[in-house]
């Protein structure tokens, strides 16, 4: 049985709910390609006289029931996931990532640190791990903090060779003042904030900075600009700044939001860090009533002729307008936006069959993630908790033999931090594989327990 | 698309008509299935089903039927039928492992309950107008993520977004919706 969803009371509607759902937006391509291509195979299949469509082309009744169809890249790369996570965990593993934690907390319980940045592990001859983690406060200290643990035989802990860690911010009283500001607006927004990118720039040349933050998608963009007025920004927008794209102007110290069927705005900051509509151009198609349009043209709601539009609009296009350079804020919440550490998945469906305590032919490798923060103890994570993580899986059958396949995206996106589940679906009940903590800033992936380790592996 | 045209199309190319009427069809046939079996189907399931639906369909259509009007009776029929079992298909092969879930089981029995099914039908077309109240894109993303339950990544390729947009916005959505509905008395 699936998981319920918030909209199952759609289920089961009559023909005008179908017809009504039918007329949104549904398949993509590729969804529409491979059940076109499944259903030709089927047609064809039914014309030879082989099976009738209503046999499960799956459940191995017939030669030809089963349905090859491609699988979609990021199945594979799921289920490459659910391949590398090999091996060997054990209670260990469990207690040695826990106190781990425990000591993390020390450093971060404080809600004054920000994030860790780096954390760097040594082993001894005595067989001990020093694991130091550096992290940035708020107010712009670095916090080492250090620990010494004996590594335990059944833990199997691998590590990235690349890792990105959260941006390290300057001390600077504006930088800080800024990421206090986007502390409280992504809080007010969405903690995710995937999407909420901000920049520093100084655009009426007084060396302080000034704040612009984008709430970005493809859709349509908010944006905001906020001043420095010595002690922490403020927001000084005028109304809703949206538009499809916002450039600055370092040169003219000006800003340019711009949209389709919306003006042109021109925007400066003034010495007394107030915000100045300096100009509003747009052009807008009138019906005229004899069925021709005219083109009417406004400067700031007057109306103007188009060479006087056309005028100021070179004027303005003659600047050197650049997009500011943004840092995404989800770093700074413990999400992954670029560059994640290469995480290998290995997964020999022979060998997992082999075992003899899986059902043998097709099945569903899935891999399930919890997502974890810093200030949260990982015993409390719930792989299943849709709030905090998600679930992706991939059908297999036994042909494919051993699969191994890099996660290049699969930390983007996400957590640093994930508890990783690998489950095996071959008869509709799922079968743990492998447990695992990854960890993508430290390119540490620890294996929690793992029933098949000569089949299942996950490593960076 | 006509019975006419859908014949006379697949005189001059077969494969031509294979192609358009599922490029027609695609969409109402596979929100049919998902309709009757998502509950407890999976999306492997769904997509097979459809499948199905169309080789039936290309299989059995009478091109010499002379049949005039709109096909989508003709698909629709199929569908449900298909659709229907398939999911006692499913609902056989899932009782053998996991136990039937009440609300499983009330759907069966609503199939007799005409006032509740009216009630019901009620509450999904004001639901379905307060989700189109949201305005674009969100209404698409809400449906896709908790009817269709896809993932980000697949909507931003349906609607041509980033996913970590998606994510943003079906958040923000789902809580404006809800308000919505909540305002209309309505609680999901």
């Amino acid at each position: 049985m699936k998981k319920k969803n918030e909209l199952d009371i759609l289920l089961n509607g009559n023909d005008d709910i179908i017809e009504s759902l039918a007329h949104r937006p549904v398949l993509t391509e590729r969804e529409r390609k491979k059940m076109l291509e499944m259903s030709k195979k089927k047609f064809e299949d039914m014309k030879d006289g082989f099976v009738a469509s209503d046999m499960d082309y799956r459940s191995g009744e017939s030669v030809h029931g089963v349905e090859n169809y491609k699988k979609s890249i990021i199945m594979k790369r799921v289920l490459s996931a659910a391949a590398c996570m090999v091996l060997v965990g054990g209670l260990a593993g469990t207690m040695f990532l826990m106190k781990r934690n425990d000591n993390n907390k020390g450093v971060k319980g404080d809600s004054s640190v920000i994030n860790p940045a780096v954390a760097t592990t040594t082993e001894n001859d005595d067989n001990e791990t020093q694991t130091t983690i550096v992290s940035t406060s708020v107010n712009g200290t670095t916090v080492t903090s250090a620990e010494t643990t004996s590594t335990a035989a059944s833990v199997q802990t691998t590590t990235a060779v690349e890792y990105s860690t959260p941006a390290v911010y300057g001390n600077g009283a504006e930088e800080n003042a800024a990421l206090t500001y986007m502390a409280d607006f992504t809080a007010r927004y969405d903690t995710l904030a995937m999407d909420i990118e901000y920049s520093l720039v100084d655009l009426n040349k007084d060396n302080v900075p000034e704040l612009i933050i984008a709430s970005a998608n493809n859709v349509c963009d908010n944006y905001y600009v906020c001043v420095y007025d010595g002690h922490q920004y403020i927001d000084v927008t005028p109304g809703d700044l949206y538009g499809y794209g916002l450039l600055i102007s370092p040169d003219e110290g000006l800003i340019h939001a711009f949209g389709k069927y919306m003006a042109d705005r021109y925007m400066k900051i003034n010495s007394d860090n107030s915000l100045e509509i300096v100009d509003s151009l747009r052009s807008w198609m009138n019906n005229a009533t004899d069925d021709s349009t005219k083109e009417e043209y406004f400067q700031n709601d007057v109306s103007i002729t188009e060479s006087e539009y056309n005028s100021i609009m070179a004027k303005y296009n003659a600047y050197n307008w650049i997009e500011p350079d943004y840092t995404f804020y989800a770093e700074h919440n413990g999400y992954i936006v670029d560059n994640a550490p290469l995480l290998y998945t290995d997964i020999d469906i022979d060998k997992l069959i082999e075992c003899g305590e899986l059902p043998a032919g097709d099945r569903e490798i899935c891999v399930c993630y919890g997502e974890f923060d810093y200030t949260i103890d990982p015993a409390d994570v719930s792989i299943n908790d849709d709030n905090q993580g998600g679930r992706a899986g991939e059908v297999y059958s036994p042909s494919d033999g051993k699969i191994t396949d890099t996660f290049d995206s699969f930390g983007q996106g996400r957590k640093y931090r994930l508890r990783v589940e690998i489950l095996d679906r071959g008869d509709d009940q799922y079968h743990n594989l492998l447990l695992a903590d990854i960890d993508f800033a430290t390119g540490e992936c620890t294996i929690l327990e793992n029933r098949f380790p000569d089949a299942v592996d996950m490593h960076f | 698309m006509t019975g006419t045209e859908y014949s006379a199309l697949y005189v001059r190319s077969p494969e031509q008509a294979y192609q358009q009427l599922f490029d027609t069809y695609c969409n109402y046939v596979y929100a049919i299935v998902y309709n009757k079996i998502g509950r407890i189907a999976s999306a492997e399931d769904v997509e097979e089903c459809v499948s199905d639906v169309f080789a039936d369909i290309f299989f059995s259509y009478d091109t010499g039927s002379g049949y005039e009007g709109d096909m989508q009776g003709y698909v629709n029929t199929v569908a449900k039928r298909k659709a229907i079992n398939t999911y006692h298909r499913l609902f056989a092969r899932a009782s053998h492992y996991t136990e039937h879930d009440d609300e499983t089981m009330g759907r069966l029995r609503s199939d007799t309950d005409i006032e509740g099914d009216s009630d019901r039908s009620e509450l999904q077309r004001m639901i379905l107008n307060i989700i189109d109240q949201l305005g674009e894109p969100d209404s698409t993303i809400v449906i896709q993520k908790f009817y269709y339950d896809k993932k980000s990544g697949d909507i931003a390729k349906l609607l041509g977004m980033k996913a970590p947009a998606v994510r943003m916005r079906c958040k923000r959505a789902m809580s404006r919706l809800k308000e919505m509905l909540a305002a209309a008395g309505i609680s999901l």
